[in-house]
């Protein structure tokens, strides 16, 4: 094997082994240099301004310095690439024109632009722009070579062009995964912080404003006792209103941690089901709850959507009780063949159900005509079934009652 | 006389209670105790004077100075509540989150749920009275 290909492969090897950038160009640079025995360079990448003009940004470049500032200046700028925007020179005819450039005799070269007092004397010089897919994606110039720039040269050299062509393309989208990544990361901050200003939202809604709702109620109360008069009539009404409504809110948003969302979790189905009860139900035993679930099953699922689910069944059953009747809600758990069904059986108003998913989830209009029926609860159920992968079949008569029947796959089983 | 500590910081919820309880007063002496801080002390002197306990506490979660969770968390350490002199709790809260509930069930303790309806006064009335030392 040459010792170019070789050295181009050495090239392309410390590239995909993620040895720092600096390191690969300058490299290749001495490689360019050595193999042409050139004796100063630059590799360089072409970048864009805002109105879209080309610029070249250096990846290696020899140190020309010839005085203490253009030392300083190179010190200064080399690890981090020199920006060379005058493109009036011989290296900016290669990135105007795409095409290879060789001087014989740079002074009297009308393509230059002049080189500054105290440059290194340039005797010859090269320009080889690196295409692909037919646009300039960066350029090499090198000069000062006792023999000769020709194609056969540039032929010679083509195995660390290409590699040179892959190490700018490679570190080019190396830079866009950063900066998703980059993205990514920032935008979840963002939603890092509403989530915690969410957490934050919902404990006032559920503790700071409902204790004065609960207060004014109580203080309602006990005024009702003393004067009885329509105003305070529907001031309890409002206020009684007013405190479902938050209570709502409260649940709605209600998520012990927000691991709980997306994590699964282990819980216990029966008590699940009689703590959500406990708390719906507040004591008031408006409803009776008949539970035929082992005491043992256990779900493996994210617990706050399951919860928010159980909890918006359940709440249902309760506020659409009927009066007339011994209310009652049966759960009961049992496996057919693929899943386990958790069915959810009340005695209450029921509702009708033409057969028409969308008109019960989407419920654009309550299909009580009770006055808290609050769509909102079904359109979020709905959203975290299709979240949890479960199914949901509902059976309502009139007069007869309501049964949700959710589909549990067998694999979030314990 | 059953004694009754009712530990919280919302001087409204007192107002309520003891309009309550007025009806009571024969049998029933309520305290009403707006820093917790005031009650944890009376429970460390408690050895000497058993019978300044009351049979009954209840104890709000949510204060400024320590919450609810954090009474019952010293009283525990003091070793009361292996004491049949032990007062019985009842919490109560005006958040309506799982996370209460779930403490409540873990620390074996009555939750109320604020407000206070009849059937919560009754039952805190009730409670107290089947409660003896």
């Amino acid at each position: 094997m040459s010792n170019i290909l070789k050295d181009a492969l050495r090239i392309q090897d410390m590239f995909l082994s993620q040895k720092p950038k600096q390191e690969v160009f300058d490299l290749l640079l001495h490689f360019f240099l050595q193999h042409t025995q050139s004796e100063y360079g630059f590799i360089g990448e072409i970048l864009h301004k805002k109105d879209n003009t080309p610029y070249l940004k250096t990846h290696a470049i020899t140190n020309i310095a010839w005085n203490k500032e253009t030392r300083d200046f190179y010190d200064n700028n080399a690890p981090n690439g020199l920006e060379f925007y005058n493109l009036k020179t011989l290296f900016g005819k290669v990135i105007t024109d795409h095409e290879i450039l060789i001087s014989e005799n740079p002074y009297t070269d009308k393509r230059r632009g002049g080189l500054p007092n105290g440059h290194p004397t340039m005797n010859n010089f090269l320009g080889v722009p690196l295409m692909h897919e037919g646009n300039i994606i960066g350029m090499f110039g090198i000069a000062n070579t006792p023999v000769k720039y020709d194609d056969e040269m540039i032929k010679m050299i083509d195995p660390l062009i290409n590699a040179c062509v892959n190490v700018i393309l490679g570190q080019k989208i190396l830079n866009t995964n950063k900066n998703y990544q980059d993205l990514i990361l920032e935008k979840n901050a963002v939603l890092e912080n509403h989530l915690q200003r969410m957490n934050q939202f919902t404990h006032v809604v559920s503790h700071d404003v409902r204790k004065h709702t609960s207060n004014m109620e109580s203080l309602i109360n006990l005024l009702d006792d003393q004067e009885s008069t329509l105003e305070m009539g529907f001031l309890k009404k409002s206020c009684e209103e007013l405190r479902m409504t938050i209570d709502f809110l409260s649940k709605v948003v209600d998520i012990e941690n927000p691991d709980d969302i997306l994590n699964d979790s282990e819980i216990n189905l029966k008590r699940l089901i009689e703590t959500s009860f406990m708390i719906l139900d507040n004591h008031e035993n408006q409803i009776e709850l008949e539970l035929d679930i082992d005491q043992d099953l256990k779900l493996v699922i994210p617990s706050g959507h399951f919860k928010s689910i159980v909890n918006n069944i359940l709440s249902n059953a309760i506020k659409y009780r009927d009066p007339k009747k011994n209310s009652f809600v049966k759960v009961k758990a049992e496996k057919k063949s693929k899943n386990l069904i958790l069915s959810f059986s009340d005695n209450g108003l029921g509702f009708n159900y033409d057969d028409d998913p969308d008109t019960l989830w989407a419920w654009k209009k309550s299909y009580h005509n009770h006055e808290d029926s609050k769509g909102l609860g079904m359109f979020i159920t709905d959203n975290h079934i299709k979240q949890l992968e479960l199914d949901i079949r509902v059976y309502s008569s009139i007069g007869l009652g309501t049964s949700f029947e959710l589909f549990i796959p067998l694999n979030r089983l314990k | 006389m059953k004694n009754l500590w009712v530990i919280d910081d919302d001087l409204i919820l007192h107002f309520i209670l003891k309009k309550k309880f007025e009806k009571e007063k024969d049998w029933l002496k309520a305290r009403f105790i707006v820093d917790p801080t005031e009650a944890v002390r009376e429970f460390n002197n408690a050895e000497k004077d058993m019978d300044n306990l009351p049979v009954v506490v209840l104890l709000d979660i949510n204060m400024p100075q320590m919450t609810g969770w954090e009474v019952i968390e010293h009283i525990r350490s003091l070793g009361l509540y292996e004491s049949p002199r032990c007062p019985k709790i009842i919490m109560f809260t005006s958040s309506i989150s799982y996370s209460d509930q779930t403490r409540a069930n873990q620390n074996e303790v009555k939750l109320i749920t604020k407000p206070l309806n009849e059937a919560d006064i009754q039952n805190i009335k009730d409670y107290v009275l089947s409660s003896s030392c």
